[in-house]
């Protein structure tokens, strides 16, 4: 579906109160880089150019083509650098001969010298670093993507003692260097199995790193429910008369403490067989309108299950970034 | 009582009167402002070319790799027993096969997108160009506006002149300072003549030049019009396939959205047609356009020893006259030719 162009900037200032409210930790993909990815969709700082804003009707997020413009524009402003920047005097030029024309290469400028400087999220991305280099070593994994229908998600596991890919692994830890080295095919396995149950994941990353799993996490940033969105029918539908935006996340590992789940929409798969000395960890935390407060708990005592929300309130519109 | 006769008021010219070393360095910067706008104008077609065809380029590999995916896609379909045998037997690696074919795809996506962004900014600047010939084309009809009011004001003069002139020649009753005022009558004709021409000069090549610097603007604002038009087509194409590429994701749906990504691949064909098609009309441009218009400065460039107006000593009551004469039917031509236009 696509925003009206005048409903796009209250629509990011919102998703964005809500981020801010809940404050993801480091088991979600970066904050900043998510606010500031908002930043550079909000006609505030990006004008018209990267309209239309394109919203996928499944998640109430960013489709990928408003998304990759984000991204298009970064890598032009990173590969022009700072010099290639217009002067003030050829913006008012542009102003003189055409009022929109100039508006252009000012927004231009303006989002250029953001994304020069600061990070967004990618579409994909996989970093690996050394956690612990003294005795066993132990390895931090993260892939940030994406996700099915549109959320963006981060995968993040830490193994100990992983094989080497000469061993038929998918790491190579170099202790001397505190440096790993990564299999091109983790990051294939990875996004193949999106949709794979994390204990059937966590099976899966055992076999393909060797060592020992010591904790498995997925944490998810969406959907972002607002009006003009089709709830999904197993929800209550009453939720569609505000905004609603989920974190979830879960997580399993031997260092979890004790298993809990406290998510009111999606049940734990039946049977699941949880590695053995691990616990897994399953939590939604909602930031919504506050009237659609009371609509959450009750939904949580009809699953049986504690709803962690806090209100999404209006806050004034930010000051743009000091560029 | 001797007859009283004054000399008429002058002209009320507006802006600075020419001269000939002024007209000549205006012509020398008419011509080399067409010339550098022909130059940044070869090298804006040359960077559209290059972004074009490296766009052209993104989206066949787009499309390849969504052949590729479709192919994937057609071999799950197949039925019969052997297909079956080897689907079965090959199935973790026909998934590594099709995760393969929806990063790539992914990955070429993004090129494109990247491509198009590249476009836009690009297009941007093609208008900025089209703009700045544009208002450079304004200032020399603004001039030529201009000059030619001058010289019809100056005309009006040479006439007043030249009938004080002659009815001081005429006239039988004495005439009070017949001699002085002649003598100013007649430094005013030849001033006043010489001012009328030169604004003819200035108007006339004005004239001259405006057509090259037409023809860059014209050039110009085609090429801006039809990237923009291109950009936005091969842009809603694109996001078509970005649309089916994050559907891709979802594994139940696959075939459909596999069978939907190629209707939009096919739709990326066109896109792909009409790049051809627009690298080849701005090929023409880069091969003749811009050549001709490089040999038209030329030529006008050459022309030497252009007289841009005659010097005082030379002028005399006829010429006087005939200048007066022209200046006012150039005046009356160009009144018909505005109701003419207005008709039309």
């Amino acid at each position: 579906m696509q925003l009206p162009d005048a409903r796009v900037g209250t629509y990011l200032r919102a998703f964005r109160a809500g981020l801010e409210a809940l404050a993801p930790h480091g088991d979600y993909v970066p904050l900043r880089e998510q606010i500031t990815l908002l930043e550079a969709l909000d006609p505030d700082c990006s004008g018209g150019l990267l309209l239309p804003a394109e919203i996928d009707s499944r998640a109430g997020l960013p489709a990928l083509p408003w998304l990759e413009r984000a991204r298009a524009e970064q890598g032009q402003a990173r590969a022009a650098g700072a010099h290639a920047d217009l002067s003030q005097l050829e913006i008012e030029r542009a102003y003189a001969l055409d009022k929109a024309l100039g508006a252009r290469f000012e927004a231009r400028q303006r989002l250029h010298r953001l994304l020069r400087n600061h990070d967004i999220l990618p579409a994909s991305r996989l970093v690996a670093v050394l956690k612990r280099s003294d005795g066993v070593p132990v390895v931090e994994l993260s892939y940030d993507h994406l996700a099915v229908g549109s959320a963006w998600e981060r995968v993040r596991l830490e193994v100990a003692a992983p094989a080497p890919i000469s061993g038929g692994g998918a790491l190579d830890v170099q202790l001397s260097q505190r440096a790993v080295g990564v299999h091109p095919g983790l990051r294939h396995l990875l996004a193949r199995h999106a949709l794979t149950s994390l204990v059937a994941l966590h099976a899966q990353l055992h076999d393909a790193l060797g060592g020992r799993l010591l904790r498995l996490s997925r944490s998810r940033v969406g959907p972002f429910w607002f009006p003009g969105i089709p709830l999904p029918r197993d929800v209550p539908q009453a939720l569609v008369a505000g905004l609603v935006l989920h974190l979830s996340s879960e997580v399993v590992g031997t260092e979890v403490r004790a298993s809990r789940h406290l998510d009111p929409w999606h049940a734990p798969p039946a049977g699941e067989l949880v590695p053995r000395g691990c616990r897994i960890y399953r939590e939604r935390r909602f930031c919504a309108s506050p009237a659609l407060l009371p609509e959450l708990e009750r939904w949580g005592d009809a699953r049986g299950v504690p709803v962690l929300a806090q209100p999404l309130t209006p806050r004034p519109v930010p000051t743009r970034r000091s560029l | 009582m001797p007859q009283a006769f004054a000399v008429p008021p002058p002209a009320a010219y507006q802006g600075e009167r020419p001269t000939q070393a002024a007209l000549q360095r205006r012509r020398e910067q008419v011509r080399a402002d067409n010339k550098q706008a022909l130059t940044r104008v070869g090298s804006l077609v040359r960077t559209q070319q290059s972004i074009s065809q490296e766009l052209g380029q993104e989206l066949g590999a787009l499309q390849t790799q969504g052949a590729q995916l479709q192919e994937l896609e057609q071999r799950d379909r197949d039925t019969g027993l052997l297909a079956s045998l080897v689907r079965s037997l090959n199935r973790r690696q026909r998934l590594l096969e099709r995760s393969s074919a929806t990063e790539g795809l992914l990955e070429r996506y993004q090129a494109v997108t990247r491509q198009l962004g590249r476009a836009a900014a690009f297009t941007d600047e093609l208008q900025l160009c089209a703009l700045e010939l544009q208002s450079a084309v304004e200032s020399m009809n603004d001039e030529i506006v201009g000059a030619e009011r001058n010289r019809r004001r100056g005309a009006s003069r040479l006439d007043a002149l030249e009938r004080t002139l002659r009815e001081i020649e005429s006239s039988e009753e004495p005439v009070a300072g017949r001699t002085g005022l002649l003598d100013k009558l007649h430094f005013e004709l030849r001033h006043e003549t010489l001012l009328v021409e030169l604004f003819e000069a200035q108007a006339r090549l004005l004239r001259a030049e405006l057509d090259p610097a037409r023809s860059l603007r014209d050039t110009m604002l085609d090429l801006y019009q039809e990237m923009a038009g291109f950009v936005q087509a091969a842009r809603a194409n694109a996001d078509t396939a970005g649309r089916r590429i994050q559907a891709l994701g979802l594994a139940a749906d696959a075939p459909l959205v596999v069978a939907e990504l190629q209707s939009s691949l096919d739709e990326l064909g066109a896109a792909m047609q009409a790049t051809e098609s627009y690298i080849a009309q701005t090929q023409h441009l880069l091969v003749e356009v811009l050549p001709g218009l490089s040999a038209q400065l030329e030529a006008r460039v050459n022309i030497e020893g252009e007289d841009l107006a005659g010097d005082l000593e030379e002028v005399s009551r006829e010429r006087a006259r005939a200048s007066a004469d022209r200046a006012l039917r150039d005046a009356a031509l160009a009144e018909v030719d505005g109701w003419l236009d207005a008709d039309r």
